[in-house]
């Protein structure tokens, strides 16, 4: 059997990416949405991969946002 | 003195402190008008009646007694139906949480109680609180007291309406990715969306927990400023607002505006505008700049990269927290609200973190581009007119989505980078219907917005104009 299709890419059929979806999260997508579905899905991993592509290091954290909000709280008004 | 249902936020309180009405009072005209008007508008979910004339007799008889009341004592406020509160039913807009009681209270209604606010009940929203035009496939849509044939908004559709009505004074909503904003503008009224963080989401129905916010929809900056300094701060039921500053929100509201700058940013925001909405955005910056505002331009990064950021984020926490109903129970979801969800279901989970690690890095480059050491950012709220509930509901799937995707196209971007946000009526379009703009500021950079707000509103009418069929007792 040949490998499957990377999930949630433009390499992706309907077929294989709604069985994939039931199978990995229980939730059945119904055939007239898997078009659109699989389309948004690959333009959204596509952006965000070459955005990160950019600028994510190892270094980086999820916790981001809440330590930046920390830091403006800590600086005081004036420097956020 | 005016009708009692035309008094602000502020004004109600103050009137109640000094005598000069009941709480009492206040609360039988408010419930009445809930009663009357808010079907029109499919504004309210769920109404205590009894309860509240008894806690509005209770406030009346501490204040008679010389006890503090607290800075909201004895107002009458209802809220978004996702705010748990115990043992009373909070559907979050839902099919499936329709008999849901709660057995906790959300921090920030405990904090509303504690000021001495009361609550009557409970308003409409859109299912899960997901849509931004207020569409809710189970409970219906809720409608503009503007014009019933344009949405009030979402999804905190009965707050915007509500207090566009005057059937409250104040309400509170949520806004993952304009929640508040969009009622606020459809509607005519005042929302601030403050920094994702400073107000505790503890007790509120999560749509996307690292971008859900809860805040206030009033008439006007001081009476939401007012709200603000009672919910907001840290709370230990809520990590990420543990750096939360405590204010007092209303302390700054000065009408002047000497010394303040503001970004216009070119490019994304504006190119896309209705040109009566541009007209409108120029007319405000006009008035702001009377109040003492020097006005400069800026550029905005990538909107396209950063609006699906925002999405990447919304729909995996959005689809984490639904998959065992959407499993269960798909025929319990409308069809725009599963639209939305099931994206999350395929996206890398590589991806979702990777969005999350960007962001600061994002948000930062964000301010130093459109704010470019300015105080704030003013642009559109809505890029366009409000839409008609037909242009939203009817006509093929793409021509939905796109009517749709018009009115999130300023707001949803600015929840990704977790920044307050606060929603200004200026004026109207040849519909008849609101605009509004949005004054965009730092991470806890509420006190200048509301500060620019407030002046504003004292050099303008918009927020105390009245929808038709609204100014009669």
């Amino acid at each position: 059997m040949a490998n499957p299709s990377p999930m949630g890419t433009a390499a992706e059929t309907e077929g294989p990416f709604a069985a994939r979806v039931l199978a990995l999260q229980g939730v059945t997508i119904r055939p007239e949405e898997a078009r659109a579905l699989l389309a948004l899905v690959t333009q959204l991993n596509t952006t965000v991969a070459k955005a990160a592509d950019r600028s994510v290091t190892i270094d980086a954290c999820p916790w981001s946002f809440p330590t930046l909000r920390a830091q403006i709280a800590e600086r005081g008004e004036d420097e956020a | 003195m005016s009708a009692i249902h035309e008094l602000g936020l502020v004004e109600t309180a103050n009137a109640i402190a000094d005598g000069s009405i009941t709480s009492e009072a206040a609360t039988r005209t408010a419930l009445d008008r809930l009663e009357r008007l808010g079907p029109d508008y499919n504004a309210v979910m769920a109404l205590d009646r009894e309860g509240a004339l008894a806690a509005a007799r209770a406030v009346d008889v501490a204040r008679a007694k010389g006890e503090d009341i607290g800075l909201i004592g004895g107002v009458p406020l209802a809220h978004k139906d996702l705010l748990y509160r115990a043992g009373r039913v909070c559907t979050g807009g839902s099919i499936i949480r329709r008999d849901f009681v709660p057995d906790t209270t959300a921090s920030v209604l405990e904090r509303l109680d504690g000021a001495g606010a009361l609550d009557l009940g409970t308003l409409h929203l859109a299912e899960f609180a997901m849509s931004p035009t207020g569409f809710n496939a189970h409970y219906g849509h809720g409608r503009s007291p503007w014009n019933r044939d344009y949405g009030s908004g979402g999804s905190s559709s009965g707050s915007g309406a509500a207090v566009a009505a005057r059937l409250v004074s104040g309400a509170l909503g949520s806004d993952t990715g304009g929640s508040i904003r969009h009622p606020s503008a459809m509607c005519g009224v005042t929302g601030l969306k403050p920094t994702h963080g400073l107000v505790p989401l503890y007790g509120a129905m999560p749509l996307a927990p690292s971008l859900d916010t809860i805040g206030p929809l009033t008439r006007s900056a001081v009476d939401a400023a007012r709200m603000l300094s009672v919910i907001a701060g840290p709370d230990v039921r809520d990590a990420a607002t543990l750096s939360a500053p405590e204010r007092d929100y209303e302390q700054g509201l000065t009408g002047d505006l000497r010394g303040v700058t503001i970004a216009v940013p070119q490019g994304y925001y504006r190119t896309t505008a209705d040109a009566e909405i541009l007209k409108l955005m120029d007319e405000s910056l006009a008035v702001l700049r009377e109040a003492g505002v020097r006005v400069v331009e800026t550029t905005v990064p990538d909107m396209g990269t950063i609006n699906a950021l925002m999405q990447v984020v919304m729909t995996a926490e959005a689809a984490a927290l639904h998959r065992k109903w959407l499993a269960e129970r798909p025929e319990d979801y409308g069809a725009q609200v599963r639209a939305r969800i099931i994206p999350g279901y395929a996206l890398a989970a590589t991806r979702y973190v990777e969005a999350l690690m960007m962001r600061a890095e994002v948000a930062r480059d964000w301010l130093k581009c459109a704010m470019d050491g300015a105080d704030m950012v003013h642009v559109p709220t809505l890029a366009a007119p409000v839409p008609s509930i037909a242009e939203t509901t009817e006509g093929s799937p793409e021509d939905i989505a796109i009517a749709i995707g018009r009115v999130t196209h300023c707001t949803r971007g600015i929840s990704y980078l977790g920044l307050p946000s606060l929603s200004v009526p200026c004026g109207f379009t040849k519909n008849g219907l609101p605009a509004a703009f949005q004054l965009v500021g730092r991470p806890y950079g509420e006190p200048v917005l509301l500060r620019a707000g407030d002046a504003y509103q004292r050099r303008t009418d918009f927020h105390t104009r009245l929808p038709p069929g609204c100014g009669e007792d």
